[in-house]
């Protein structure tokens, strides 16, 4: 950890999984640079969110392995939560805590992870619902809210650990059109902030105007990276092109 | 006969937020829901008057057989059996709720060394006749060490006690295994995803709302198990129904000593269940 400031923060080191029989991910590697945003693509099937989950473990992998900010990912228990911890994660369904109130959604890693007492942690929790623009549902139920609201307070949830990177498993995939804005607004506020991310998405725009690179897979595989502008003028693998010609 | 029918076929409306399964029945399904619950109901009037009919043949409504509960002695006796009840169902039920919870966590953790020991002694006491239970407890407790030179009558409390907690702690370990397992994936991966350990998400997010959505099988079956605490009339302990058949032996009237003794099951459970409802319906408002 010599030189923290230009080392990777993660490193994807020939990765395979599989379900079964089914090879998903087929010797992936990847660098995530600090401050970096990457955004991965391709067909669903792909093995993207797969990928985006065993970067925190939520998946097991069979061989390879993943290192963040120069440690190598702990196999089980409370070494494997500590690392987690500095792991935000927004998911295609939102996963708000059912039982609990906005607030306390977004206090709870604070105060049972990082042991910060309830005060300061309601504080900052509200500080940042302000910051995503939902500071007046504080004390409602995830029920009670919009998909994009849901969305919104799963990333100050997120944003609450503090975390050194922040992962997006199809954030915008279970909302309504007129919703899927407001999610990337903050999303595109995040980037321009510096936060390292790495996004699984099929909103092209936002890979257009907030992704430093763009990974393409296909079939487990990492097909392409490459900077947005070449990779959507000018795309080098024929599934590529195939693929932007069913969604462009 | 419009409100005769409506009330024979139920069809008030349903509360927002409350499961609706079927549709509403059309001309036909009415007429047959109708002739349906009309010979049902016959069905029923006809069994319970040939039952009273029985009763009055035999000579169950002489009054003398009946005498003795105008008396607040038998009355008493039986009150304090019913406590007797309530006594042993109170701490048979703290114990297998706590036992049933540990049991259902350790079921559903990813780690072998509980998951096993806690699924081998739920297959087993879950399978066992409760009967059994009690009577072996009650038989095997003046030889166990610790419990020597105890009175007759805390062997059979406790007897009825520990069968009732050893069965219903796998009954209740169950209820709330269904409750973990009807939960969306998501909220344990949410709860790992901020860091909190497998333990920590279990107690923090899991079980809690595994527990509100077993409430309502919790509630039926600590009916259940308010009810078995009457096999303790095999280990002489001295419960309600116990002391109904003392009464029925002293005064040659078992019939109307049982049917007294099921009044005031029925009075217990009706409170128990009626509490229950009101419960819900206060979480389902509180929770939308």
């Amino acid at each position: 950890m010599t030189d923290t400031a230009s080392s990777p923060l993660i490193v994807v080191d020939k990765l395979d999984k599989w379900f079964g029989d089914h090879h998903v991910l087929k010797d992936i590697n990847l660098e995530v640079a600090r401050g970096e945003v990457v955004v991965v693509i391709g067909p669903s099937g792909s093995g993207k969110s797969t990928l985006c989950r065993c970067i925190n473990r939520l998946e097991r992998f069979q061989k390879g392995s993943i290192t963040i900010d120069g440690a190598t990912l702990p196999e089980e228990g409370k070494e494997l939560a500590a690392l987690r911890a500095d792991v935000g994660m927004v998911f295609q369904s939102f996963n708000l805590f059912a039982h609990k109130t906005i607030v306390e959604n977004v206090m709870l890693g604070p105060v049972k992870v990082r042991g910060m007492d309830k005060a300061a942690a309601r504080a900052k929790a509200m500080g940042l619902l302000e910051r995503v623009g939902i500071g007046d549902k504080a004390n409602r139920h995830p029920a009670e809210l919009s998909g994009g609201q849901q969305q919104r307070a799963a990333i100050a949830r997120a944003l609450a650990m503090d975390p050194k990177v922040m992962l997006f498993d199809e954030p915008t995939s279970a909302l309504d059109p007129e919703m899927v804005n407001e999610v990337l607004d903050v999303m595109l506020e995040l980037a321009s902030q510096g936060m390292t991310m790495v996004v699984v998405t099929h909103e092209m725009g936002f890979a257009r105007s907030a992704a430093k690179r763009v990974v393409f897979m296909d079939d487990g595989r990492l097909v392409e990276i490459a900077t947005p502008n070449e990779f959507f003028d000018n795309p080098k693998s024929d599934r590529a092109r195939d693929f932007l010609s069913k969604i462009l | 006969m419009t409100s005769l029918s409506s009330w024979l076929l139920d069809v008030k409306p349903s509360r927002p937020g409350e499961l609706q399964i079927t549709e509403e029945l059309g001309p036909r399904g009415r007429r047959r829901a109708l002739i349906g619950t009309a010979a049902a109901t016959a069905v029923v009037l006809a069994a319970l008057a040939w039952v009273i009919r029985r009763f009055q043949v035999k000579g169950q409504f002489a009054p003398e057989l009946w005498r003795p509960f105008r008396q607040w002695a038998i009355w008493r006796y039986l009150l304090l059996g019913l406590g007797q009840t309530l006594k042993a169902a109170g701490v048979a039920l703290v114990l297998a709720l706590t036992l049933g919870i540990v049991l259902a966590m350790w079921r559903a953790s990813s780690r072998k060394r509980k998951r096993i020991p806690a699924t081998l002694f739920s297959e087993i006491f879950r399978a066992c006749a409760l009967v059994l239970l009690i009577k072996f407890s009650f038989f095997q407790l003046p030889k166990t060490p610790g419990f020597r030179g105890w009175t007759l009558g805390s062997y059979a409390f406790v007897a009825v006690v520990s069968g009732l907690t050893f069965y219903y702690s796998t009954v209740f370990a169950e209820v709330i295994r269904s409750g973990i397992r009807s939960l969306p994936k998501g909220q344990s991966e949410a709860a790992l995803a901020i860091g909190l350990t497998e333990a920590r998400a279990m107690h923090l997010i899991i079980l809690p709302q595994a527990l509100r959505r077993a409430l309502p099988n919790i509630f039926t079956q600590s009916a259940s198990l308010l009810k078995d605490t009457s096999l303790g009339v095999f280990v002489t302990y001295s419960e309600l129904l116990s002391r109904a058949k003392i009464v029925g032996e002293f005064g040659s009237n078992f019939l109307q000593s049982f049917v007294v003794a099921g009044f005031m099951y029925i009075t217990v459970v009706a409170i128990l269940t009626s509490s229950a409802n009101r419960l819900q319906s206060r979480q389902a408002r509180s929770s939308r």
